[in-house]
């Protein structure tokens, strides 16, 4: 019996694993970007966030110093990639990456103009937006990533009174 | 049963057709979906229109492909691939320079369609978008409008 156990448990991990490790993840895809010649990064972290939001610059309207300081009391962090004429590896990194967000994410938005291809991705738990992933790719392997990560949720989105302003105008 | 395979296989035609032209240079394509109408419609004020937020929340998906290599013969492999037979055609629009046909599927009483077929192919471009979900024709151009997208300025003729 406990081989049995023993035989299994390692197989099940295996399989699970698996199971939840499709493709590659949003945080993989960054940390193999950012290796590239030509690339650049940033993580801001929520207490730089918070910061920016209340220090908002002041050549600002007023509207969009309160939509930087609402917003900015629910991102938890940010991270940007930005990558010019990267290897081809990316492109095989991409698609990997494109598997993982389609078994995790919700696909918003998909657009390609001649040599660029945008996608816009959300990761939702119930009424909370868990993650917000934004992408553009270029033939040339040019890449810039949006990978945003917050605990806003629908409700408070739709109470923010910017959102009511801009509609309005 | 055999009316749901149908249609199913009708949607798969233009899935397909779509498939085959969206990582092509010479289109521009865009695709916008369920979850996206989903969350408009929640982030939209509340004095909108309800049939405008009901049709938003209610819509499946949007799909444009466009180019302006060869129009013609993308116009017509289109019609000849997506079997147009199996629409309704709501209006058809036609110039010297360009065809325009609006083609609907599975009407209620007139004003609700459950997919909106756009096919727009002439000297200088082709265009095919494809709406998916309850739609309100009469709600359709004022939403167009809001929404704001390039390539869907055809559809403002259904205001007409």
């Amino acid at each position: 019996m406990k081989k049995i156990l023993l035989l299994i448990i390692p197989l099940f991990l295996l399989t699970t694993n698996n199971l939840n490790g499709q493709g590659l993840s949003v945080k993989k895809f960054g940390n193999k970007l950012i290796k590239e010649d030509q690339a650049y990064g940033v993580r801001i972290p929520n207490w730089l966030i918070n910061n920016a939001g209340k220090w908002s610059s002041i050549d600002l309207e007023e509207q969009e110093k309160e939509m930087i300081r609402e917003l900015s009391k629910d991102i938890k962090k940010i991270r940007i990639i930005v990558a010019s004429m990267a290897s081809d590896q990316v492109k095989e990194d991409y698609n990997s990456l494109r598997t993982h967000l389609k078994s995790q994410y919700d696909n918003l938005i998909e657009a390609r103009s001649e040599d660029s291809k945008l996608d816009l991705w959300i990761k939702m738990k119930n009424d909370e937006i868990k993650s917000l992933f934004f992408s553009v790719i270029d033939d040339d392997n040019s890449v810039a990533f949006f990978d945003i990560k917050t605990k806003l949720t629908m409700e408070k989105l739709k109470g923010m009174n910017f959102f009511q302003e801009l509609e309005a105008l | 049963m055999s009316f749901t395979l149908g249609l199913q296989a009708q949607n798969d035609a233009i899935s397909k057709y779509f498939n085959q032209y969206r990582d092509d240079d010479r289109f521009t394509m865009v695709s916008i979906n369920q979850k996206m109408f989903e969350l408009i419609a929640n982030l939209t004020e509340e004095d909108t229109d309800d049939e405008v937020l009901e049709m938003l929340s209610e819509l499946k998906g949007l799909k444009i492909l466009m180019t302006e290599e060869s129009p013609k013969s993308f116009y017509n492999e289109a019609v000849a691939k997506i079997n147009t037979k199996e629409y309704e055609e709501l209006m058809t629009v036609r110039d010297k320079d360009q065809n325009i046909q609006f083609l609907v599927k599975d009407q209620q009483k007139g004003k609700i369609v459950n997919e909106l077929l756009l096919l727009v192919g002439g000297e200088d471009e082709f265009v095919l978008i494809s709406f998916e979900g309850k739609i309100y024709l009469n709600k359709l151009s004022k939403l167009v409008k809001n929404l704001d997208i390039d390539g869907l300025e055809s559809l403002e003729h259904l205001d007409k």
